[in-house]
């Protein structure tokens, strides 16, 4: 089952580096949130997939009865999760406001902080 | 979105959904639940109210600035591991109170329930905030 | 009911109060950040308050310093837990030195923003934002799990959006994307990396870690986990291949913010790669991969400074040579002997307070003149000589002449990698520093020796007029900066000894493994 998910981590990441690559703004923030969503799933195998009962432990008793799945992973992933989501939501808007500012996506044409005109530079500099 | 069945329902279901939000929020010590889980349901509600009422409607209910509300659940989680100072424990210890309120019933509080109840009010106070920002757009 | 013995899993003795320094650093700042952003409306008294929040941070930092040199590191894990069931915080001299750094920082930008930052940014958030910022900052100089440093990351990097983009001028949102992006994007494969690492060995606790792959060889999946972290924490630290985010976004936002981020971002970066390989990661520390970040940092170094010298904008030459700075860390990181180490952290310090100083007067300059740009800016020690003296004052700091903080971690270095036999990174520290001094130099020459350019005079009386009481107070948060880099300069001994301690205590790993641990291995 590892070797599976592994290989689906694997396309993951191969589709999010592709888009990551272009220029344009859209498709680099849907390969962010394609590498966020493999980095969970990488977390999530690493855990190692078992099969055991939910990490909850019965009224009473102190410690769990039968084998419990690893609780860890899912605390690690949620964490990703919560903060990979504030962090696209802002990107996402972001984008936004700068193709309404700028009015490109295209990131070989946003240029404003680093002007391309030739520069008259001062005698002797 | 603004029909008459919605409105009529809206407000109903906005406190439903508030009150389950909280009854998950204190589940959450010991099943499944929580104040992360509770605080999307309760900022659901309130998003839900947002569409059908409008914003400045629930800007009213709340009373509050939801950005004042998140920082507030910051300030309570934050003060729930400062508590364990006093006792001379390690940040974020896990410390419990059982005053008994009538005879023979005791309400067990803690630390975690305060930790718990501060995450609530950040996740009622950002998703709002956002919601309702996107929501007065239109 | 059975009972249960929780010995193996819970720590069962008292905790002494004094143990608290080591969250102070965190706890205090992020509590005020709520404080703040509660009475949003009362944007008047957000400067007092924050001012006396970061007093109060500066000083607990200063007594976790003398409390972690007298008795060595110190550790808590929270939650009653015994490592590595919690969290861990853990405290050795290179945390401690970085930490009270760190405060002093924003405590001279919080200063600054006094004058700077308008009612309407403060109630956007500017003073919460730098005090979360500096949350996160110190919650990784503090933290002794990988994972936990990751999440105080993504709290440094959140606030960093927030103040990226405060103001909203075409031109910052243009800097913000790019700077965004790079974060997000070095955060995730710090976060991948950390998913592989806790795959191979089930624990993401530094101690328990430095304890288990100290035995290991390097090779197989380390490996990759180890170049992964090479790669994310470059990234954030702007280094050679991968700098090219940072001079194209620091010179947009508030200039108080630029000075922020220049004083402690990159440096983030850098102490992490000092922490991953030497307590986290020993065995990738010694080996090949040492080599790549060797010609990583003669590159960035060189990089840097030749970046430098072509920029006409004063903030971009400043970006410039920040990367040239993280360059000579990279290679003292690299060589990884206890005296390039002690250097490393040296230079550090220094570069936290001299960054910080250099942007702040750029910004005292953009008051006095509306501009940054060497080819309008002139004849600025006809009217403004004590903002000359600083600014040549804060050059040869910045260059590493003698009395000053810079010379010292620098002569150190170059010592060391003469003795290492590593020329290469001599020449490229020298290179480096003949080329910054060309830069700063020239940034000099044109705009504080060259007489005023004619038709400059109107325009320099227009933006005389403008000038309110607080453009004179913006020199405090500067001179402070001075003051201090004099000091360390003219005292050098006392700091040296301190990052010298840190570094053995890098070298050797046992009193940190020990402190976390409880002192039972």
């Amino acid at each position: 089952m590892e070797s599976y998910l592994s290989i689906l981590v694997g396309l993951y990441f191969a589709g999010s580096v592709y888009l990551l690559l272009s220029q344009s703004l859209v498709r680099i923030l849907i390969g962010i949130a394609l590498l966020g969503n493999g980095v969970n799933l990488l977390i999530f195998t690493s855990g190692r997939i078992t099969r055991g009962v939910p990490p909850i432990i019965e009224k009473g008793a102190k410690v769990a009865e039968a084998s419990i799945a690893n609780p860890l992973p899912q605390a690690l992933i949620l964490t990703a999760i919560v903060i990979s989501f504030a962090l696209f939501a802002f990107v996402l808007v972001l984008s936004y406001r700068a193709y309404q500012e700028i009015g490109t996506d295209d990131t070989a044409k946003m240029r404003i902080a680093e002007p391309v005109e030739p520069s008259h530079l001062p005698k002797g500099y | 979105m603004n029909t008459l069945i919605l409105r009529t329902i809206v407000p109903l279901l906005t406190g439903l959904m508030v009150i389950y939000s909280i009854v998950v929020l204190l589940a959450g010590h010991n099943d499944p639940g929580g104040g992360f889980i509770g605080g999307l349901i309760a900022a659901s509600a309130f998003a839900l109210y947002g569409i059908a009422c409008g914003v400045a409607p629930v800007r009213r209910a709340l009373y509050f600035h939801p950005v004042s509300i998140a920082a507030f659940g910051m300030l309570l989680s934050a003060l729930s591991g400062v508590i364990s100072l006093y006792k001379g424990v390690p940040f974020l210890t896990g410390l419990w109170w059982f005053p008994e309120i009538a005879k023979g019933v005791e309400v067990p509080l803690s630390t975690p329930l305060m930790f718990d109840i501060g995450v609530w009010l950040v996740v009622v106070g950002s998703l709002v905030t956002i919601a309702l920002a996107l929501e007065e757009k239109e | 009911m059975k009972t249960i013995s929780t010995e193996g899993a819970m720590l069962q003795t008292a905790t002494a109060a004094v143990d608290w320094y080591i969250l102070a650093p965190v706890v205090i700042p992020l509590v005020t950040a709520a404080i703040l952003i509660i009475f949003r409306r009362a944007v008047g008294l957000h400067p007092y308050i924050a001012l006396l929040a970061l007093a109060a941070n500066i000083y607990a930092s200063f007594e976790l310093l003398m409390k972690v040199k007298l008795e060595g590191p110190l550790a808590m894990t929270m939650g009653n837990w015994l490592p590595p069931f919690g969290i861990s915080f853990a405290a050795d001299l290179l945390g401690a030195i970085l930490t009270l750094t760190s405060s002093l920082a924003v405590f001279c930008v919080a200063l600054y923003g006094m004058g700077d930052a308008s009612s309407r940014e403060r109630r956007f958030g500017f003073y919460p934002l730098i005090l979360t910022l500096l949350v996160g900052v110190n919650g990784s100089f503090l933290t002794g799990d990988i994972f936990n440093l990751y999440v105080w990351f993504e709290v440094f990097v959140i606030s960093s959006f927030g103040l990226i983009v405060l103001g909203g001028t075409r031109k910052q949102l243009d800097g913000a994307v790019k700077y965004c992006f790079l974060s997000l994007i070095a955060t995730t494969l710090f976060l991948i990396a950390t998913g592989y690492l806790y795959g191979l060995y089930g624990t993401l606790n530094m101690a328990d870690l430095s304890k288990i792959v100290a035995p290991l060889k390097f090779e197989g999946p380390l490996v990759v986990v180890s170049a992964l972290y090479l790669l994310a924490f470059s990234m954030k630290a702007a280094a050679f291949p991968l700098y090219f985010w940072l001079p194209a976004s620091y010179h947009t936002p508030k200039i108080v913010v630029s000075a922020l981020f220049a004083g402690l971002l990159t440096k983030v970066g850098a102490y992490s790669l000092l922490r991953t390989f030497t307590i986290t990661l020993p065995v990738a520390g010694d080996s090949w991969l040492m080599d790549v970040m060797f010609y990583v940092g003669v590159g960035t170094a060189i990089c840097g400074a030749l970046g430098a010298i072509a920029q006409t904008d004063l903030r971009r030459l400043f970006s410039f040579l920040l990367v040239a700075s993280i360059g000579f860390m990279l290679i003292g990181i690299s060589i990884g002997t206890e005296t390039a180490l002690s250097a490393t952290i040296f230079y550090m310090v220094h570069s936290i307070l001299i960054m910080t100083a250099l942007f702040l007067i750029a910004g005292v300059i953009y008051e006095h003149r509306g501009s940054l740009d060497l080819r309008s800016l002139s004849g600025m020690n006809k009217d403004l000589p004590l903002l000359s003296l600083l600014f040549l004052g804060l050059g040869f700091v910045a260059m590493g002449f003698p009395p000053f903080s810079g010379f010292w971690p620098k002569m150190i270095l170059i010592s060391e990698t003469i003795k290492q036999e590593v020329y290469l990174g001599t020449f490229a520290i020298i290179f480096s520093s003949f080329l910054s001094i060309i830069s700063l130099g020239r940034a000099f020459a044109f705009g504080f020796w060259r007489p005023l350019t004619a038709g400059a005079e109107d325009e320099v009386a227009i933006q005389a007029k403008q000038l309110t009481v607080y453009s004179k107070l913006q020199y405090v948060p500067v001179l402070l900066l001075m003051i201090l880099v004099t000091l360390v300069g003219l005292l050098p001994g006392y700091l040296y000894e301190l990052s010298s301690l840190g570094a053995k205590g890098l070298v050797d790993t046992s009193s940190y493994i020990a402190a976390v641990f409880g002192g039972a291995l």
